[in-house]
C-alpha cells in the first residue's frame, strides 16, 4: 500500500525524515520504502546571512553580496533587488544541482567572481515565484541544509505488511503502527496530540454512541425511508447505514483526487471517491447505493438463495451458490455481492441525488469465497480478506457522511443506523512474565514489558498476580489472541537487534551427514569420476517430450504420469517419469552453443501415480492423511554421453564414445551399489533405444525393471534436435541401492602360487558373453577346493577363421588355494570339465 | 674315466654359457638354465653318473661338475641382470618434451546447488542435526494445514501453489518433512530437511522449482536467542567468519515470533553495493519460534505445546549458492550450460 506522508502526518506526528520512518517501520516488521520522492534535491543549499550587499561596479542590475554560512563568507553576484544586508537567504553553493538540473559552478559576472547563487522560490522548485530571492525568517539558524527547514514537497512511502497485519492497510492503521513503533503521538481531528490511551478512530466513534443494537431498523424518512434487516449475522456481524439527500454528482476536489492517485486509486466522481477515500483512510470498505433504484424500501443482508444471480458493476453476471455467497438485497433481488462488488442495478449515476450508504463489517471467509469463485477483485475484497476492525463501520460511516457533505452537498436524512446485535469483544490474553525470558532468551524488565504492550494498544486488565498479567488487545489487532502473540509484540517493539546470540549447549551426538537411504554423495562422486557433470532440470516436462521419445499413449510413463492442475505453460504440465528428455534437451542446447563433447548426469526424483490414486491417502484416518507419499517417487540417476571418448589431446587419439564407454559408467554404479537379483537383458527394450546397442536391467523374480542403457534411436535424436550419436542410461536408485550400508569384511590372502589357464571358445551369437562367463565360473568353482579365483574375458575375435554369426571368446581362469600349492593335475581336470560342459552345448566349440 | 667326465662337464659349461649369452629374454634364459640344471638337465644327468665311477674318482669328478654348475649359475645371474637392466632402461633415444600434458580423461563437475546443499548439510550435521527427506508431491494437510495454514488462510497467498489434485500439492516448502518427522520421532529433536520445492512463479528472480533447507529444534527450553546464535554460527561457517547477522521481525504462519534474517553483504562486506541495493545487508533466511499451533496439530503428547518449545528456520539453497559462488542469474542454475558447470569441481 502507498501512503502520502502528508496524509499520514494528519494522524500521527512525524518526528523524523521519510527515510527514518521507513527504517523504523522495517526494523519492527513492517517493510517500508520511499516510493515517490517529491522533495527537490537541495543538497549543497544552505542558509546564509548576507554580511554585505553592494552594487556591482560594472552593472546596474547586479549586486555583489557576501553571504556567510556559519563557517565561510562567500562572494556571490546576484541579479535580484529584494535583498538587504542582514537578510537570511538560501545559498546554493558550488556543486549544488537545483530542480530542473541547473548546476551551480564558479563563475565571473562582468569581471566579479561569484561562488554560488542566492535562490528564489522558483529556483528551489517551491513555487512559480521568481521575482525576488527567498528571504527566510530572521531567527533561522545559519549553515543548515534548507531541506531541514523548508517543506519541499510530498513523499509517498510504500508498505508491504505481512499477511497477519491487515490492520496496517489504511492511513489510520499505519499511523497506529508508526506510533507504537516510535512512541510518536497520534493526532486528533484538529491536529492535537492525543494521550497514549486515546485513538483517532475512537474519537470519531464517540460522536454517536446512541445507535441501537438490534437486528433491524429504519433509516431515512418519507419516500426515502428504508427498512434494513440483518439476516446473516454469521457473515456480517455489523451493518451501519444511512440515507443522505441533495447529492450533486461531480468530480471530487483536487486535493482528494491527488491523494487517491498517490495511493493508486483512480478518481471517478465525488461519491465513489469519498467511499474510496474513507476506506483508504480508516480501512473499512464502504458502498453507496442509488436510493431510488432500491425496490420496496427494504435492504437486507442475507445469504444467497437457490438460483439467484447477480449482475455486477463490471458488467459480469454471476450465478450464486445458496448459503455460500453473502449478498445485499432489496425487494427485487440482489443489489450487491457483500464486500466484493456492487450491483449494476443500484449503481450511482449522474442523476443520483439520494444515497443509501453502507458501512459494514463482513467476515473474511465469505468475501474471499465469493471473490475467488466469481473471479472478482476490487479495492474492498483484499483488505476484508485480511480482516477488518469490527469497531470501524460506525466511524467510517460518519466520516463518509462528513466528506459527502463537504464535497457533494449531501445532508443526512434522519439518523444513521448501526445494527450490531452482538458486539465482538476481544478475548483477554494472559502473559506469564517468566515466558518473556523463557521463550525469547533475553531479559526485559517488567515495567518495560508493560510499556511496550501499552504502546501498541493492549489494555492491561486486572491480573491474576504479579507473575501473570492479563491484556485485552485493541479491536483492530485481530492477530493477537495468544500469549505467544504478546511475546512477539514485546520482542519486536523491544528490538530484535537486542536479541543476544546464544550458542545452544546440548548433549553431543554423532549423526550421519546424509539422510537415510541411498548414498547419494557416493553416487555423485562415482559419476564425476567417470567424467560426468551434474545437471539439474525442472521436474516439469511437457507431455509431448514423452511422445518424442516414441512412447505410445498407453506406455506406463504416459498413462501414470502425475499431472499438475494449474501448470505454467512455459515449463510443462507433468512431473517427469524419466530424466532422459530433460538431459537430451540440455545436450542439444549445449551442442548448439558449441560443445562438441558432453557427459551429463542428473540425480533427481522421478514421479508416477500410484495405482490406487490419491483419494485413499488424502481421506486418511482420523482427519489426517495417510503417511504414505501421495505419488510414487523414485530417486533416479541418468546420464548421457556424446562426442569423443577422451578429451582432444596431442596423442591425436580421437575415437567417438561407444556402448562400452556407457557400460563403464554404469559399471561404476554397479560396483558402488553392488545390486543383487538383477540382470541385463535385451528383451522388451524401450522404444527410444536402438535395439542393436541396448539393454534393460530386469529384476529376477518379482522385482520390477530398474533401469536401461543404450544408444538413443536416430528418430528420437532428431526429435530432440541432436545431430550426433548419444548413449544414455537410467537407474532406479531406490531399487538398486543396498538397503543397509555394507561394511567390508576381510578375507585372508593366500601365500601359495597362482595358476592361470586360458581357454578360447567359438561361440554363436545367440549365446551372450555374460552367460558364457557365468557358466564357466560355475563349473570352475567345482574344481580344487576353495581355489577358484575368477574368470575373465581377455579377447573377443570375429573374422577370418571364425564362422559367420559366431565369435571367438577367450577366457582366462585363475586358481589359487589358501592353504596349499595346487597340483597341475587337479587344475587340468577342472579345465577339462569346463571344456566338455561348455562344448556340450549347441553353438559352443573349443577354438583350435 | 674321471678326465672324460671332467671334459664333458667343461664342454657343458661352455655350451651353457654360449646359449645363455645368446638368450633373447628372461624366459629363454630360464629355459636354457633348466636345460642344463633342471631335474633332467644335462649337468644333473652328469651328476647321476658319479656313482658309476670308482670310489677314489668320485670326489674329483664331483668337484669338477659342481664347478660347472656354479659357473652356469653365475653366467645365468650375469645374463639375467644384463637382460633386466636392458629392459628397465628401455625408452626413447632422445629426451622427451616433458612440458606436454598427460593423457587426458574427462572430468566431471559438481552442480553449484549440490555443492551448497552438501556444505549446508555438513555444517548442520557437525552441530548435531539429523538430516531428513520427504516427498515432493505432498498432501495439503502436511504442507499447509498442520503448519497453521488452514484453507483460506491469507498466508497461503504468500506461496502460490501447484495443485496435483484435490488435497494434493507440490510442496511449497520442506516444512512438511518436519511434520512427518515429528509424527514419528520424539523430542528432543534437531533436524534439517533439504529438498526440492515448487511455487507457481516464473520470472527473473523466481523459478517454479527451487531448493530449500529447513531446520527444526524442539526441546524443553530452546530460546529465540539460541536461534539467533545458531544461525549466526551457520552464516559464519558458510559465508566466512566476519559475517554479521541481523534479525528483522516478520510473519510466518508456523512460527511466532518470526524473523527475516539478513547477513552483512558478502560482496561489499556491508559497505553498500549494487547486489545489496546499497543497504549493506542481504536477506537469506526466514526463522522463528515454532508456533504452538504446529505442535498442537501434531497431536502427540510428546509435543504438548505447554511442555516443549523450539525454533525453525528455512533458507533457499539456490540463493545461498548464488551468493557464495557469485552467480548473478538464477536461470543459469537450471540451464545446465557446460561452460557454467565446468567452473565447479
Amino acid at each position: 500500500m502507498r501512503v502520502p506522508l502528508s496524509w499520514l502526518g494528519e494522524m500521527v506526528e512525524l518526528k523524523g525524515s521519510p527515510e527514518l520512518i521507513c527504517d523504523q517501520l522495517t526494523a519492527s516488521g513492517l517493510e517500508a520504502e520511499v516510493a515517490e520522492d517529491g522533495r527537490a534535491d537541495w543538497s549543497h543549499v544552505v542558509t546564509a546571512q548576507l554580511r554585505s550587499v553592494e552594487r556591482h561596479p560594472d552593472a546596474d542590475k547586479l549586486t555583489v553580496t557576501r553571504p556567510f554560512d556559519g563557517e565561510t563568507e562567500w562572494n556571490v553576484v546576484c541579479g535580484a533587488t529584494n535583498h538587504n544586508e542582514g537578510d537570511i537567504v538560501a545559498l546554493a553553493r558550488v556543486g549544488a544541482v537545483l530542480p530542473g538540473g541547473f548546476k551551480i559552478k564558479k563563475g565571473k559576472f562582468r569581471g566579479v567572481p561569484s561562488e554560488g547563487m542566492l535562490c528564489s522560490e522558483a529556483e528551489l522548485g517551491l513555487s512559480e515565484e521568481a521575482a525576488g530571492i527567498l528571504i527566510l525568517p530572521p531567527d533561522t539558524p545559519l549553515g543548515v541544509p534548507v531541506g531541514d527547514i523548508l517543506d519541499s514537497g510530498d513523499v509517498v512511502i510504500e508498505i508491504f505488511p505481512t499477511a497477519n497485519r491487515g490492520d496496517c492497510l489504511s492511513v489510520l492503521g499505519l499511523a497506529r503502527e508508526l506510533a507504537a513503533v516510535t512512541g510518536w503521538p497520534l493526532l486528533g481531528r484538529s491536529g492535537e496530540p492525543l494521550d497514549e490511551s486515546e485513538d483517532p478512530a475512537a474519537q470519531t466513534l464517540s460522536l454517536a454512541r446512541a445507535l441501537p443494537a438490534v437486528r433491524a431498523g429504519h433509516v431515512g424518512s418519507g419516500d426515502h425511508k428504508v427498512r434494513v434487516e440483518q439476516d446473516a449475522a454469521d457473515g456480517c456481524p455489523r451493518y451501519a447505514c444511512a440515507v443522505v439527500l441533495g447529492v450533486e454528482i461531480k468530480p471530487s476536489p483536487p486535493w482528494m483526487q491527488e491523494r487517491l492517485e498517490a495511493m493508486g486509486v483512480r478518481a471517478i466522481n465525488n461519491v465513489v471517491d469519498c467511499t474510496n477515500y474513507v476506506m483508504l483512510e480508516l480501512g473499512n470498505p464502504l458502498h453507496a447505493f442509488d436510493r431510488s433504484s432500491l425496490q420496496g424500501g427494504v435492504v437486507s443482508v442475507r445469504w444467497a438463495a437457490d438460483g439467484e444471480r447477480a449482475k455486477t458493476l463490471d458488467g459480469g453476471e454471476h450465478p450464486l451458490v445458496a448459503g455460500s455467497d453473502l449478498v445485499i438485497a432489496d425487494a427485487g433481488g440482489v443489489v450487491a455481492l457483500a464486500g466484493v462488488m456492487g450491483g449494476e442495478n443500484s449503481e450511482v449515476s449522474d442523476e443520483t441525488t439520494v444515497l443509501f450508504l453502507e458501512s459494514a463489517h463482513f467476515l473474511p471467509a465469505p468475501v474471499r469465497r465469493t471473490a475467488h469463485r466469481c473471479k472478482l477483485t476490487t479495492e474492498s475484497s483484499p483488505p476484508i480478506a485480511r480482516g477488518v476492525d469490527p469497531e470501524l463501520p460506525r466511524a467510517a460511516l460518519l466520516r463518509l457522511i462528513e466528506l459527502l457533505g463537504s464535497t457533494a452537498g449531501a445532508t443526512l436524512d434522519g439518523d444513521p443506523l448501526d445494527l450490531y446485535p452482538e458486539s465482538v469483544t476481544r478475548p483477554s490474553v494472559p502473559l506469564r512474565l517468566s515466558r518473556v525470558n523463557g521463550l525469547l532468551g533475553m531479559d526485559i524488565p517488567d515495567d518495560e514489558v508493560a510499556g511496550l504492550l501499552q504502546r501498541c494498544g493492549m489494555e492491561r486488565l486486572e491480573g491474576d498476580g504479579p507473575a501473570r498479567w492479563m491484556f485485552r488487545p485493541p479491536s483492530y489487532r485481530f492477530d493477537i489472541e495468544r500469549e505467544v502473540d504478546l511475546l512477539e509484540e514485546i520482542a519486536r517493539l523491544h528490538g530484535y537487534d537486542k536479541l543476544p546470540e546464544v550458542v545452544p549447549a546440548r548433549p553431543l551426538r554423532a549423526v550421519p551427514r546424509q539422510a537415510p537411504g541411498p548414498d547419494l554423495r557416493a553416487v555423485r562422486a562415482a559419476m564425476r569420476s567417470e567424467g560426468l557433470s551434474e545437471a539439474i532440470h525442472f521436474s516439469f516436462i511437457d507431455p509431448s517430450w514423452l511422445a518424442d521419445l516414441g512412447l505410445a499413449e498407453d506406455h506406463p510413463w504416459r498413462r501414470q504420469a502425475v499431472t499438475v492442475e494449474n501448470p505454467l505453460s512455459e515449463v510443462g504440465g507433468i512431473l517427469r517419469p524419466t530424466l532422459l528428455p530433460s538431459l537430451l534437451r540440455s545436450a542439444a542446447r549445449n551442442r548448439s552453443m558449441g560443445a562438441s563433447d558432453l557427459r551429463l548426469f542428473e540425480l533427481r526424483t522421478t514421479f508416477s501415480m500410484r495405482d490406487e490414486g490419491f483419494e485413499e491417502i488424502v481421506a486418511g484416518r482420523d482427519g489426517r492423511p495417510l503417511a504414505r507419499t501421495p505419488a510414487r517417487e523414485r530417486r533416479t540417476v541418468a546420464g548421457v554421453l556424446l562426442g569423443r571418448r577422451a578429451p582432444p589431446s596431442w596423442t591425436g587419439d580421437e575415437q567417438a564414445v561407444d556402448f562400452f564407454d556407457l557400460r563403464t559408467c554404469v559399471e561404476a554404479l554397479e560396483r558402488l551399489l553392488a545390486w543383487q537379483g538383477y540382470e541385463w537383458r535385451r528383451q522388451e527394450l524401450p522404444p527410444f533405444l536402438d535395439p542393436r546397442e541396448a539393454a534393460v536391467l530386469e529384476g529376477r523374480g518379482r522385482q520390477p525393471r530398474a533401469g536401461w542403457m543404450g544408444r538413443i534411436q536416430a528418430g528420437v535424436l532428431q526429435a530432440f534436435d541432436l545431430d550426433t550419436v548419444v548413449y544414455a542410461f537410467e537407474l532406479d536408485l531406490d531399487a538398486l541401492a543396498p538397503k543397509r550400508t555394507k561394511v567390508a569384511s576381510y578375507t585372508p590372502i593366500s601365500r601359495y602360487p597362482m595358476v592361470e589357464r586360458d581357454m578360447a571358445f567359438v561361440v554363436t551369437d545367440d549365446h551372450s558373453a555374460s552367460s558364457l562367463l557365468e557358466q564357466a565360473g560355475r563349473i570352475a568353482k567345482k574344481g580344487p577346493k576353495d581355489a577358484f579365483q575368477g574368470v575373465a574375458i581377455f579377447d573377443v575375435y570375429r573374422g577370418k577363421g571364425i564362422a559367420e554369426g559366431a565369435r571367438s571368446i577367450a577366457l582366462r581362469f585363475r586358481f589359487r588355494a589358501p592353504d596349499r600349492t595346487l597340483e597341475d593335475k587337479a587344475v587340468d581336470s577342472v579345465m577339462a570339465q569346463v571344456e566338455s560342459k561348455l562344448c556340450g552345448q549347441e553353438g559352443i566349440t573349443l577354438r583350435s | 674315466m674321471t678326465d672324460a667326465l671332467t671334459a664333458r662337464s667343461r664342454d657343458l659349461a661352455q655350451a651353457a654359457t654360449d646359449a645363455m649369452r645368446g638368450a633373447s629374454g628372461e624366459a629363454a634364459l630360464a629355459q636354457v638354465k633348466s636345460q642344463y640344471l633342471g631335474r633332467s638337465g644335462s649337468v644333473t644327468m652328469l651328476l647321476k653318473e658319479i656313482p658309476t665311477l670308482a670310489p677314489d674318482e668320485r670326489r674329483s669328478a664331483g668337484t669338477s661338475i659342481n664347478e660347472t654348475k656354479k659357473q652356469i649359475e653365475a653366467v645365468f645371474a650375469e645374463c639375467r641382470d644384463a637382460l633386466r637392466g636392458a629392459a628397465l632402461s628401455q625408452g626413447s633415444a632422445d629426451p622427451i618434451d616433458v612440458t606436454l600434458s598427460g593423457r587426458a580423461s574427462w572430468q566431471g563437475h559438481r552442480h553449484p546447488v549440490t555443492l551448497a546443499w552438501n556444505s549446508i548439510c555438513d555444517i548442520f550435521s557437525s552441530m548435531g542435526y539429523d538430516i531428513r527427506e520427504g516427498p515432493e508431491v505432498e498432501t495439503d494437510w502436511h504442507c499447509f494445514e498442520a503448519l497453521n495454514m488452514p484453507q483460506g488462510h491469507p498466508a497461503r497467498e504468500m506461496q502460490d501453489t501447484f495443485y496435483v489434485s484435490d488435497g494434493v500439492v507440490l510442496r511449497t516448502h520442506t516444512s512438511p518433512v518436519q511434520v512427518r518427522t515429528m509424527l514419528h520421532e520424539d523430542p528432543p529433536m534437531r533436524m534439517i530437511c533439504p529438498g526440492v520445492v515448487y511455487r507457481r512463479d516464473n520470472d527473473l528472480t523466481h523459478t517454479p522449482m527451487f531448493h530449500q533447507v529447513e531446520g527444526l529444534v524442539v526441546d524443553r527450553n530452546t530460546t529465540m536467542a539460541e536461534l539467533k546464535g545458531t544461525l549466526a554460527e551457520f552464516c559464519r561457517a558458510f559465508f566466512g567468519s566476519d559475517t554479521r547477522v541481523r534479525f528483522r521481525p516478520s510473519y510466518f504462519p508456523f512460527t511466532e515470533p518470526s524473523a527475516e534474517v539478513d547477513i552483512s553483504c558478502v560482496f561489499c562486506r556491508g559497505d553498500g553495493c549494487r547486489v545489496c541495493q546499497s543497504t549493506g545487508w542481504l536477506e537469506v533466511l526466514g526463522a522463528g519460534m515454532v508456533d504452538p499451533e504446529v505442535f498442537a496439530a501434531i497431536g502427540r503428547p510428546e509435543y504438548d505445546p505447554e511442555l516443549v518449545q523450539g525454533f525453525a528456520f528455512g533458507m533457499g539453497i539456490d540463493r545461498l549458492a548464488m551468493l557464495r559462488y557469485r552467480i548473478d542469474d538464477l536461470r543459469l542454475l537450471f540451464e545446465n550450460d557446460i561452460r557454467m558447470l565446468e567452473q565447479f569441481s
